[in-house]
C-alpha cells in the first residue's frame, strides 16, 4: 500500500499572500483594528469535495474496526454498535438544539436524559444518576470530587486516602491525584481477588474510599464483595466502583445491592455508543441517596410533568463539563437500552460471560492461566511459557494476530501478570468467529515453535509494518511542516 | 545471568539501581584544610537494560538540593518511566551535559561517560548503607525469576 | 432485539464444554439473594418501534428555523457540509478504538496528525494534543498545566470569561488550594494597562478569552507582553472560526491556547459531543495532557504515525500522571479536519468575514432602534451585547414566538446576540423589524 498524502500536501506551494484577510466586498479594517488582525496565513489548502471524500475514504481503509473485524480488546468492551442508535441520534430535532434554549424547547432531549438516568440508577441499584461526565475517566473525576465534597461537608477532611487494588486501571490512581487524594495499593490474592488481610491492615480513619472495579481487570468477580463493602462502611469509608466491566453484570446483579455507594458507567462500553477511534464517549455517575446532593449541576428532573434543569443544589460539586453531557451518545445509549429491554440486559451479560469462558476453556491449553477459575466477561492469560520456550513475546504474538485479521487483545495489562493478554470477546460475537480466533492463536503458537522469526517481524500483511516508536518519542514530529 | 558490563568494585549500589562513586578533594578554606566530598551518581546497566529503548532524561539544575532517597530526575523509555533517586543529600554541582544529545551513553558506558549528576555532600556515612558490587550482583540475581514452571500446566482442570 | 447471535445449540455446546448445567451457573460466585433484582427497564422494542418512539420524543424539541438562530454564547450555529456526515459515519472511523495498534490504525492516526497540524496552524502554537473533551475541560486542564509548570497558586480570570467555562474550571480545581482572581473589564475588554496591579509574584497564569464572552476582541498581544514581563503564563481561550482573521495566540506570544471546536463542522447537539483543543509551545510538551500523535517510519522506512510520548499518561505514570484523561475526541477531530480541508484557510476566512460583516450590520441596525444601546464600543467579532429598555427576557420570549432565537439573556436588560454565515441579510432585517416591535 502506498503512502497517502497528508491533506496539506495537496497544495503545491504556500505563498505568503499579503491580501489574505482582504475581501472583495468588505473592508475588514473598518470593523477590526489592524493590530488585532492576523498577519500570516494558516497553511491549510482547500481541496475539492471529491478529493476530501477520497482522501478520508482511503484513510479509513487503513483502520481495523468493529464493523470489519473481531476486536477482543480486554477491558474495552468492543461489541457491535447498532446502527439504529446512530440513526436516532442524528435526528435534526436533536442535533440542532442549542444548549442554552429554555427548558420548554428541550422537552424531548430532557425526557431522554431523565429516563436514561432512571434506567442507569435501576441497573446499578443506585438512587440518582448524572449523565454529565463525558467519559469513563471523567466520571471517575466527578465521583471522587463527590467523595471529597461528602467528607468536607461532614468535617472529615483528614480522609485523604483512596485504596486501590494493584490490578486497577491507570485512570483510578491518576484520578486520585487530580482530586488531592493519596493512593494506597491493595494486593491481589492467589484467587485474583482483593487480599482481605491486606485490606484490613490498610483501613483507617484516613481512608475516604475503596475504588474497585468489579468484575476486576482479571475478569474475576470479587467473591468477598459483600464482606469488603461492609468492612469499609464499618470504618466510615465509602465504596466507589469503576463500572468499566458492567457488561458482565447488567441484568444479573446491581452493585448497589452489594454495598457500592457510587459508581460510573461507560456508555461507550456497556451501552454500545461507538468508540470513534478514541472518542467521544459518554459517562454516567450513579450514587446512593446520601451522595445525591453532591452530583453535578444541573440535575435533570421531572416537575409537574415538565422536564427541567435544576441548578439549585448548593452542595453540588459544580459543573464538570461545558454543558450537560455528550447528548448524542446519551441518545444512543437510551436507544440501545430501549431496544434490548429488561430481558436483553440479562442476555447480554450471559452471552458475554459464556463467550469469555469458552475462549478461556480453549486458551488454557495454549497459554498459562494465572488464576485458575472460571471467568466473567473477560480473562487474562500469560504467554510467559511461549516467551521462555521460543523467545517470542506477547507483543510478537498479537502483532501476528493482526495478519490473521483480528485486532489484538489488551496486552501487558493488568500489570500484575507477566506477558499478560486480557481477552474480552463480548456477547455480539458468534461461536464461529470465536473458533476462528482460537484457530488463529493455535497457528501462531505453532509458528512460535517452527518459525519465531516470522513473529518477531510481524505483522506482514497490514497496511504498514512494525513502527519505530523510539524515533517517534526521541525526536517528536507532531505536525506537518512544509519541507 | 550473564554480566554484560562489569560492576566497578569501588562503587556503591542501591536497590533502586543507582550507583555512586565518592571522591574526596582536600582544599584550603580560610587557611583551614577541609575535605570536600563529591558523589557521582549514575544508573546500572541492569536498570538500563530493563527500561529498554531510552528516549528522554530529566535532570535537576546545578545548585538544586537533593535528598538521599528522594527522586532527582526521571528516565523515560518508550513504554515506561523510572524515577532516579539520589544516594546522598547535598547540592548538585555538575550534570552530565553529554547525555542531552546522546542518551545512548547510558547504555554504552553507564559507569563512566554515562554518569548523571555530581553532588557535593557532607555525610560520608550515607554511603555506608549502600551495597558493594558483590552484594548488588546477588541482589539483581534474586530479582530474576527462576525455577518456574514452563509450558501450559497439566494439573487439575478448573473446568472439570 | 439484543444483538446476540447465539442459537440454543451454541449455548448448550459451550455449557457442555465448560462443564456447566445452565447459564445461571455462570454467575455462581455472586450471592444468590442479590441476583436478578428488577432493573426497572421496560420490555424490548423492535427497530421499527424504536424509530417511532424516538421520532415522537424528538418532535417535543423546538429548534430554531434555519437562519433564525442568533443565540451563540459559546456554541455557534454554522453550516455543516454533507460530506462530513458521510465520512464520519464510515464504520472504519466510527467503530474503531483508540489507535493502540498503529499497523491497523493509520486512518485514525493520520487524521489526528492532520488535525494537530490544523490546530497548530490556526493557533500559531507548534504542539497540539489529539483533542480533548470540550472547550471548558480543555481550559481546566490548561490551568492545571500552568499550576504544575510554575508551582504558583494564583490564576487570573477575566470577568468576560464564558461562565460555563469558569464553572467547570472551579469544579476541576475545587480540591486544590489555589486562588482565582477576577479581573474587571473596561468597556467590555481587559485593559492591559491595568494589569500591573494584579500581576503579583505568586500569579501562575492569566486566562484570556478571545473574542471574550461579550464578543469583544481582546488586545492579546498587549496582555501577553505584560504577562511575559512578569513570567506569568497566558492561556488564550478562543473560538476557532475567529482565528482565520484574528492574530493567533502563538504570534501574540501566548504559551497555551485552548478552545471548543464545535464551530468547525460539528452540530450543536445540545452542547455535546464536541471537542476541545489544547495547543502549546515545545517547552511545555511534557506537561500536555492527553494523547499525542507523532510521525515516524515503519520497518520498510515508510512514513507512518503513532501515539507517542505516552509516558506522560495515566496508564504508565498512574498516580504521577499529568491528568487522568484517556479520551481523544477523534471522531469530532475528524469532523474539523474534513471541514477545514473542504474550506481551506481561505474558506474559513470567508466564513469569518461573513460572521463579522453580518453581526456588524445587525448591531448597527439594532442600535438604531430607539431605546436600544450597544454598551461596549470595543471592536467585536460576531457577537455583541445589546442593552434594552424593557425586559430582556420578555423580548426573547416574544422573539421566540415569531420563530427567532433572539440571543442569550445576560440579565434583565442585556442580551448577547450573534450572527454567523447561516443568518441571511433578509433574516437579519426581519429580526431587527420584530425586535423593534417586541419593545413596544
Amino acid at each position: 500500500m502506498s503512502e497517502i498524502k497528508l491533506l496539506f500536501e495537496y497544495a503545491d506551494t504556500y505563498k505568503d499572500n499579503k491580501n489574505y484577510i482582504e475581501s472583495k466586498k468588505i473592508d475588514i479594517r473598518s470593523f477590526i483594528p489592524d493590530n488585532l488582525l492576523r498577519k500570516n496565513i494558516p497553511r491549510i489548502p482547500r481541496l475539492s469535495e471529491l478529493q476530501v471524500v477520497r482522501h478520508y475514504t482511503n484513510l479509513s481503509r487503513l483502520n481495523m474496526s468493529i464493523d470489519g473485524n473481531f476486536y477482543p480488546l480486554g477491558s474495552c468492551t468492543m461489541k457491535y454498535n447498532p446502527k439504529v442508535n446512530d440513526k436516532c441520534a442524528l435526528d435534526a430535532n436533536f442535533i440542532n438544539l442549542h444548549p442554552l434554549q429554555k427548558d420548554e424547547d428541550c422537552q424531548g432531549t430532557l425526557q431522554i436524559f431523565h429516563e436514561l438516568q432512571g434506567y442507569l440508577s435501576g441497573i446499578s441499584g443506585m438512587d440518582e444518576t448524572s449523565l454529565q461526565p463525558l467519559a469513563g475517566a471523567h466520571s471517575e473525576l466527578t465521583g471522587l470530587l463527590i467523595v471529597k465534597a461528602y467528607y468536607k461537608d461532614g468535617k472529615e477532611n483528614k480522609r485523604n486516602v483512596v485504596l486501590i487494588p494493584d490490578s486497577a486501571h491507570g485512570t483510578n490512581p491518576a484520578t486520585c491525584t487530580m482530586c488531592g487524594f493519596k493512593v494506597r495499593e491493595i494486593k491481589t490474592n492467589e484467587r485474583g481477588c482483593i487480599n482481605l488481610e491486606d485490606l484490613k491492615n490498610k483501613l483507617s480513619d484516613e481512608v475516604a474510599c475503596l475504588m474497585i472495579t468489579n468484575p476486576n481487570t482479571l475478569g474475576i468477580f470479587e467473591e468477598n464483595i459483600v464482606e469488603i463493602t461492609s468492612m469499609l462502611h464499618k470504618v466510615g469509608s465509602l465504596v466507589y466502583m469503576d463500572g468499566a466491566n458492567m457488561n458482565a453484570l447488567i441484568g444479573i446483579v446491581r452493585p448497589g445491592d452489594f454495598g457500592v455507594d457510587l459508581m460510573h458507567f461507560n456508555l461507550h462500553k456497556t451501552f454500545t455508543t461507538p468508540h470513534g477511534g478514541g472518542g467521544p464517549g459518554a459517562g454516567a455517575i450513579c450514587v446512593k441517596k446520601l451522595l445525591a446532593q453532591y452530583l453535578p449541576v444541573p440535575h435533570i428532573e421531572l416537575k409537574q410533568n415538565k422536564y427541567v434543569r435544576n441548578y439549585n443544589y448548593p452542595r453540588s460539586v459544580g459543573s464538570i463539563s461545558y454543558f450537560y453531557g455528550n447528548t448524542g451518545n446519551i441518545i444512543r445509549g437510551y436507544v440501545y437500552i430501549r431496544s434490548i429491554g429488561k430481558e436483553g440486559l440479562k442476555r447480554v451479560a450471559q452471552m458475554a460471560v459464556l463467550n469469555a469462558n469458552y475462549l478461556l476453556y480453549k486458551f488454557r491449553k495454549l497459554f498459562l492461566v494465572p488464576y485458575k477459575r472460571r471467568c466473567m466477561h473477560e480473562f487474562v492469560v500469560s504467554a510467559k511459557n511461549i516467551k521462555a520456550q521460543y523467545h517470542v513475546s506477547t507483543l510478537d504474538i498479537v502483532k501476528r494476530l493482526l495478519d490473521y485479521g483480528f485486532h489484538a487483545p489488551t496486552i501487558y495489562f493488568p500489570l500484575i501478570v507477566e506477558e499478560a493478554m486480557l481477552i474480552e470477546p463480548t456477547e455480539t460475537e458468534d461461536v464461529r468467529t470465536l473458533d476462528s480466533f482460537v484457530a488463529a492463536m493455535e497457528k501462531i503458537v505453532n509458528e512460535a515453535k517452527t518459525n519465531p522469526e516470522l513473529l518477531h517481524e510481524a505483522p506482514h500483511s497490514t497496511p504498514v509494518g512494525r513502527l519505530n516508536e523510539v524515533k517517534a518519542a526521541r525526536d517528536p514530529i507532531l505536525r506537518w511542516v512544509p519541507s | 545471568m550473564e554480566e554484560k558490563q562489569k560492576l566497578p568494585k569501588n562503587y556503591r549500589y542501591s536497590e533502586t539501581h543507582e550507583w555512586t562513586k565518592v571522591t574526596t578533594v582536600k582544599s584550603k578554606k580560610k587557611n583551614k584544610e577541609v575535605q570536600e566530598l563529591t558523589a557521582t551518581i549514575g544508573i546500572t546497566d541492569y536498570a538500563v537494560e530493563k527500561l529498554g529503548d531510552l528516549v528522554h532524561l530529566e535532570l535537576p539544575k546545578v545548585g538544586d538540593k537533593v535528598e538521599q532517597g528522594n527522586a532527582f530526575g526521571e528516565l523515560e523509555s518508550v513504554k515506561t518511566v523510572a524515577e532516579l533517586y539520589s544516594l546522598v543529600s547535598g547540592v548538585v554541582v555538575e550534570i552530565n551535559d553529554d547525555l542531552k544529545n546522546n542518551i545512548e551513553l547510558l547504555k554504552e558506558d553507564p559507569y563512566e561517560d554515562g554518569w548523571l549528576i555530581k553532588v557535593a555532600f557532607n555525610d560520608v556515612s550515607e554511603v555506608d548503607y549502600l551495597m558493594d558490587a558483590d552484594a548488588y550482583r546477588d541482589y539483581i540475581q534474586s530479582l530474576e525469576p527462576h525455577g518456574e514452571k514452563e509450558g501450559a500446566e497439566e494439573d487439575e482442570d478448573f473446568f472439570m | 432485539m439484543d444483538f446476540t447471535p447465539h442459537t440454543e445449540e451454541d449455548i448448550q455446546r459451550i455449557l457442555k464444554d465448560i462443564n456447566l448445567k445452565s447459564l445461571d451457573d455462570l454467575f455462581d460466585v455472586i450471592p444468590k439473594d442479590i441476583r436478578y433484582k428488577d432493573p426497572g427497564v421496560p420490555a424490548a422494542l423492535t427497530e421499527q418501534e424504536i424509530i417511532e418512539l424516538l421520532s415522537e420524543i424528538s418532535s417535543k424539541n423546538k429548534i430554531a428555523r434555519t437562519g433564525c438562530c442568533f443565540l451563540g454564547a459559546g456554541k455557534y450555529k454554522h453550516y455543516v457540509p454533507a460530506v462530513i456526515d458521510a465520512l464520519v459515519s464510515r464504520g472504519e472511523f466510527l467503530t474503531s478504538y483508540t489507535p493502540y495498534q498503529p499497523e491497523v490504525s493509520q486512518g485514525t492516526l493520520q487524521l489526528i496528525f492532520e488535525y494537530q497540524t490544523i490546530v497548530s496552524e490556526l493557533t500559531g502554537l507548534p504542539v497540539t494534543n489529539a483533542s480533548h473533551y470540550d472547550g471548558a475541560t480543555a481550559l481546566a486542564e490548561a490551568i492545571g498545566m500552568c499550576l504544575e509548570i510554575t508551582g504558583k497558586r494564583k490564576i487570573i480570570i477575566p470577568e468576560a470569561l464564558n461562565p460555563n467555562f469558569l464553572h467547570t474550571v472551579r469544579t476541576y480545581h475545587s480540591t486544590k488550594e489555589i486562588e482565582f482572581i477576577t479581573l474587571k473589564h473596561d468597556n467590555g475588554a481587559i485593559n492591559p494597562a491595568k494589569l500591573v496591579s494584579v500581576f503579583t509574584d505568586d500569579v501562575a497564569a492569566i486566562v484570556v478569552q478571545n473574542p471574550n464572552f461579550y464578543g469583544v476582541i481582546e488586545d492579546i498581544a498587549a496582555i501577553v507582553a505584560a504577562a511575559n514581563r512578569k513570567s506569568i503564563m497566558t492561556i488564550v481561550s478562543t473560538y476557532p472560526v475567529s482565528l482565520a482573521l484574528l492574530q493567533s495566540p502563538g504570534d501574540a506570544g501566548a504559551q497555551i491556547c485552548v478552545g471548543d471546536g464545535q464551530s468547525l463542522g460539528c452540530y450543536l447537539e445540545y452542547g455535546g459531543p464536541s471537542f476541545g483543543f489544547i495547543a502549546t509551545t515545545t517547552d511545555f510538551l511534557r506537561f500536555l495532557p492527553g494523547r499525542i500523535v507523532g510521525q515516524t517510519v515503519d520497518r520498510n522506512d515508510k512514513r507512518v504515525f503513532v501515539l507517542t510520548l505516552q509516558t506522560r499518561e495515566q496508564h504508565i505514570r498512574r498516580e504521577r500522571a499529568t491528568s487522568n484523561i484517556c479520551t481523544n475526541q477523534s471522531l469530532y477531530a475528524l469532523r474539523s479536519a474534513c471541514y477545514m480541508s473542504l474550506l481551506g484557510a481561505d474558506g474559513l476566512r470567508d466564513i469569518a468575514l461573513q460572521c463579522v460583516e453580518r453581526s456588524h450590520v445587525l448591531a448597527d441596525k439594532l442600535s438604531r432602534i430607539s431605546g436600544v444601546k450597544l454598551p461596549f464600543s470595543s471592536p467585536f467579532f460576531n457577537e455583541f451585547v445589546v442593552e434594552v429598555p424593557t425586559s430582556a427576557h420578555l423580548i426573547c420570549e416574544r422573539m421566540y414566538n415569531s420563530g427567532y432565537l433572539a440571543g442569550h439573556c445576560l440579565d434583565e436588560k442585556r442580551i448577547l446576540v450573534c450572527a454567523t454565515e447561516e443568518n441571511s441579510y433578509q433574516e437579519i432585517d426581519t429580526y431587527v423589524e420584530f425586535f423593534g416591535k417586541c419593545l413596544k
